[in-house]
């Protein structure tokens, strides 16, 4: 865990150094620029025309529960907007003619972090999945994405064209990783080069002692990484291969995001008959609602209740990191 | 299998009939339990010997606790599962409360066993309902009135007036005009027998073809019956409750039993071997949900009519089992199957009481039984083995012994050690006095400054630890609540949205329930802390208070804290509401809405109706409850202690003539090796 704790450091370290006031104005816009990447999460956007298995994707991103990713899921052509998106995939039967002409005129910035992902079923997989028609598509995704990969929606666990939806996943949470560890080194050549600016410990005003507010922000922050390694406890079990209509499987996801939720709202209550700042306050009855209406999502079972529940959890942890992060 | 006579005569002088002796050999279960709570008796009666006049008060209150300590069992039911016949053999009268006359029972019918004969003059009490009680049922129609009303269901409201209405001119002609004087009174008998509790607990459905004019007569508005009688049998008092069955028209009789389940700890559910729980039977589940697993017994009557018991009990045991984890009932409850004819038969000693085919039953049991002497015992030991009560009995036993029985133990034992510390430290106090020696260190105002002082401050802090309790419970009732409705209102329109208004749709209230039972779990978990921190540190300081009173060293004395009370089980969560019901009128609601808009702002106010109940008795009866409870046991030990305390450092202010009679050297060495041959006794019972 010793790169998250580096990564919060850096990122600490960058607040301080915008704080300070010692930097350009240039050098402030450009680090500006930097905490944003660093604090922010990458976002996902999955396009693609309807009915090509754009909402079964995103079920199955959303269940694998990826830490620092935000998802968007894009109505093409009518609600396309890759503005802001670090990474798109873009599922398609065929990759149309009109297709690729909303795809050509994207940066390459954009291009180069892309996916194109055909999507078959189990019937229309000769067709669609056909050697002839892959090929075609190969040379498409070679001058136009960073990749192709087919899945086939409603395969077989286990079998090998389930296989290719991991693969996908994998290549994705691999490339969700990648950008991070770009943005947190850009981060550390930032500070590195501003090294003399940096700011000691001590010259941070507001001291604990002034303020009084220092112990409940330590505590609040305490709380949030408390609750940060329950919930990582729990991410693995959130992610299994791919998400279908299977009551066994949704009821595993369920019974752990209510484990999950009910950990951490125990937690935090355990952390606000400590200290009960502001903050823990609000963190707290979040997550005690949260673990609510999991629990309620699970009674009812179903594979809309368990998006939902894994929904509910990844927002309380987007919550419980910026208050890390702050 | 030998045909034994009759009556077998009586093979030692205990002077018990021949069913009293079954009985005794079944709740033999409790005899170790009646030992041990004698242990303690004994110890309090040493406190009342070796202590004062103020001490023996105290010591007379525990043995009053002691002795009315009368633990209970509910029986609860489908209707037509034999539930009073096992009754009836459960107190050892087999033909006490009526049965077979239009059999089914309207009314909580409690029967308190004592072991002892009954002192009082009292042995009958009947209740009649509250004027408010029968408000309900007359002007509403009783809870199915309610949500007939809250859906807008007029044909049903209408049919239900007509049925309430029906019913009280049968009153009426039972009773006489002015019947409604009655209500919210009792009627007490210095006796009872058969024709006695035929009048007020048997409903006839038509009264002019009852055998009796009397029969039924106060049925109708008669809500509970008391009878106090003797039974050698028992090593101890103990209360069997028998309750309505559940499914009544107006779901009235729901309420009735819910709180005929909360005064007792044990709940055992009759079901008939013919239908064991199926999913029909859901509101009997959800009744016995919220009740602890392990006081839970269910015992399957009837399996005297099974035409191959001994397969047909395997496969109704795993039907239940697979019902119950289906349906979120208690998991690991007893399960025991018997039959009351065959208890009937073993106690009136007579086999051709037993119908033909059950005799069937009961041989093809014995020869398929894994015990083989079975086959070379009487009659009536098969009949009483095979009826399931010496199952049951050794199950009840087990569950008061762990139970009830060892709360009520554990905290007299501690009362009770503290009384004879108090005592004990007496004895030294007037010794030392008795040489000149000025023993208390403290003027008696400063020692009532103190006592003051501790009181005062055990009673604020506690008060105000449950008052935070109490409002973090109701901030915590009411967002359930909230994101209940919201949830169940989404679920809704989703449903809208995906399939339309031409498919009914249902909402389980399950996740309701089980937020509500984990919000009262916390609670009671809450309220049992701040009552072992207010007892501790009360005791500490009381301890304290002695030891700088005296100059005692802290390791030669100290005052232990009692358990905290229990927290009852939130039998209020099985009451019925809308969402259970998935009938008609659910149907007709559904289909009279137009609108998605309608359809989700009247079904959250109708669900909120319908919830809001539960959650205020919920607060009321149960959060409210536990509160008072803690508050009143903490300030009797407190208070109880204080007084001790008191009544020791007074010791040494008696007149010297009485002193110098209490004491020789002898005398004292005696009565300490008592005090701690006692105080050693009531280590055992330390939790």
């Amino acid at each position: 865990m010793s790169k998250g704790k580096d990564h919060r450091e850096v990122l600490a370290a960058l607040q301080v150094l915008l704080r300070s006031g010692r930097l350009s104005a240039d050098a402030h816009d450009e680090g500006t620029g930097v905490l944003a990447a660093i604090a922010s999460k990458t976002r996902l956007l999955i396009a693609g025309p309807e009915s090509a298995g754009r909402d079964a994707l995103a079920n199955a991103i959303c269940a694998r529960a990826m830490p620092d990713i935000e998802l968007f899921v894009a109505d093409t052509p009518a609600g396309f907007d890759p503005n802001g998106a670090d990474i798109c995939i873009w599922c398609t039967a065929v990759f149309s003619a009109a297709e690729v002409q909303v795809w050509q005129p994207l940066p390459d910035r954009l291009k180069r972090l892309s996916f194109l992902v055909p999507v078959a079923d189990v019937t229309t997989l000769p067709e669609r999945l056909s050697e002839g028609q892959l090929a075609d598509l190969k040379i498409i995704a070679a001058k136009e994405f960073h990749g192709l990969f087919p899945i086939v929606l409603g395969a077989e666990r286990g079998s090998q064209n389930a296989e290719l939806s991991s693969i996908l996943l994998r290549e994705i949470e691999s490339m969700v990783c990648a950008l991070r560890l770009a943005s947190y080194e850009e981060a550390q050549k930032f500070l590195a080069s501003r090294d003399d600016e940096v700011p000691m410990p001590e010259a941070e005003p507001n001291t604990v002692a002034e303020t009084g507010q220092g112990s409940d922000e330590g505590a609040t922050q305490n709380a949030a990484q408390q609750a940060l390694s329950i919930l990582a406890e729990y991410t693995s079990d959130l992610a299994p291969e791919i998400v279908d209509d299977d009551p066994e499987v949704l009821g595993y996801i369920l019974t752990n995001c209510v484990a999950a939720a009910d950990a951490l709202a125990e937690a935090m209550q355990a952390h606000l008959d400590a200290v009960a700042s502001h903050e823990l306050i609000l963190l707290s009855e979040d997550a005690r609602t949260a673990a609510d209406h999991i629990l309620l999502l699970s009674v009812e079972g179903g594979l809309t209740q368990t998006i939902c529940a894994v929904t509910t959890l990844l927002q309380l942890r987007r919550e419980l990191e910026v208050l890390n992060a702050a | 299998m030998n045909i034994a006579p009759p009556i077998a005569p009586p093979d030692t002088d205990d002077g018990l009939s021949a069913s009293e002796r079954l009985l005794k050999s079944a709740v033999a279960g409790l005899d170790a339990f009646a030992q041990k709570t004698q242990a303690i008796q004994t110890a309090v009666g040493t406190a009342k010997k070796l202590g004062d006049e103020n001490s023996a008060k105290i010591a007379a209150q525990l043995e009053a606790k002691i002795e009315a300590f009368e633990p209970s069992v509910t029986m609860i039911g489908q209707i037509k599962s034999g539930k009073t016949s096992l009754v009836n053999c459960m107190i050892g009268r087999p033909d006490l409360l009526p049965t077979d006359v239009n059999p089914w029972t309207s009314v909580v019918t409690s029967l308190h066993m004592s072991p002892e004969p009954i002192a009082s003059e009292t042995r009958a009490r009947f209740c009649f309902f509250e004027e408010n009680e029968w408000d309900r049922l007359i002007a509403g129609g009783g809870r199915i009135g309610e949500l007939a009303n809250r859906a807008g269901a007029d044909e049903e409201l209408a049919k239900i007036r007509a049925q309430v209405e029906q019913m009280r001119q049968k009153s009426k002609l039972r009773l006489g005009d002015r019947f409604e004087l009655l209500l919210g009174q009792q009627h007490e008998y210095g006796y009872f027998d058969h024709e006695l509790v035929e009048r007020y607990v048997c409903l006839g459905d038509d009264f002019d073809d009852s055998a009796s004019k009397q029969q039924g007569r106060f049925a109708d508005i008669t809500r509970s019956a008391d009878l106090f009688f003797h039974q050698p049998a028992l090593p101890i008092r103990l209360c069997i409750r028998d309750t309505p069955g559940v499914n009544d028209t107006f779901m009235m009789r729901e309420q009735i039993t819910i709180r005929a389940i909360r005064d007792s700890r044990i709940c055992v559910v009759v079901l008939s071997a013919h239908q064991a729980l199926s999913s029909t039977d859901l509101a009997l589940v959800r009744l016995i949900s919220n009740v602890k697993s392990n006081e839970v017994i269910i015992f399957v009557n009837r399996i005297d009519e099974l035409s191959e018991p001994s397969t047909q009990v395997v496969q109704i045991r795993d039907s239940i089992i697979e019902t119950l984890a289906k349906t979120d009932g208690p998991k690991d409850a007893e399960i025991i199957f018997g039959s009351a004819i065959w208890a009937q038969g073993a106690m009136v000693g007579s086999f051709s009481r037993v119908p033909e085919a059950s005799k069937v039953a009961l041989m093809q049991l014995v020869n398929s039984h894994e015990d083989p002497s079975l086959q070379h015992q009487t009659t009536r030991f098969v009949l009483w083995e095979l009826s399931g009560m010496p199952a049951l009995y050794a199950t009840i036993a087990s569950r008061i012994a762990c139970g009830e029985g060892q709360e009520l133990n554990r905290q007299m034992a501690v009362r009770a050690r503290n009384l004879l510390s108090g005592a004990q430290q007496a004895d030294n106090l007037k010794a030392k006095a008795r040489v000149g020696e000025t023993p208390v260190q403290l003027s008696a105002s400063e020692i009532n400054t103190a006592i003051a002082e501790i009181e005062g401050s055990s009673n604020t802090k506690l008060k105000a630890e449950l008052a935070d309790a109490q409002t973090a419970f109701s901030v915590r009732l009411t967002r359930v609540h909230d994101s209940f409705l919201a949830r169940a209102t989404d679920a809704l329109l989703s449903h809208l949205e995906q399939r339309g208004d031409g498919e009914v749709w249902e909402y389980d209230p399950a996740g309701l329930r089980l937020l509500l039972r984990s919000s009262y779990q916390a609670y009671g978990k809450a309220v049992q802390s701040a009552f072992d921190r207010c007892v501790q540190q009360a005791a500490a300081d009381i301890t304290s208070l002695y030891q700088s009173a005296l100059g005692l060293p802290s390791e030669l004395f100290d005052i232990k804290a009692p358990p905290p009370p229990c927290v009852p089980p939130p039998v209020t969560l099985g009451q019925t509401i809308a969402l259970d019901l998935k009938g008609t009128w659910w149907r007709n609601w559904w289909y009279k809405r137009r609108g998605y808009q309608s359809f989700a702002a009247d079904f959250r106010k109708l669900i909120h109706a319908e919830t809001i109940g539960v959650i205020e008795d919920l607060k009321s009866q149960h959060g409210d409850a536990l509160h008072a409870k803690a508050a009143r046991e903490a300030e009797k030990f407190v208070h109880e202690q204080t007084e001790i305390l008191l009544n020791t450092l007074s010791a040494p202010l008696l007149a010297e003539d009485e002193v110098d009679a209490l004491f020789d050297r002898q005398a004292l060495i005696a009565r300490d090796a008592e005090a701690q041959h006692a105080i050693r006794s009531l280590e055992a019972f330390e939790g």
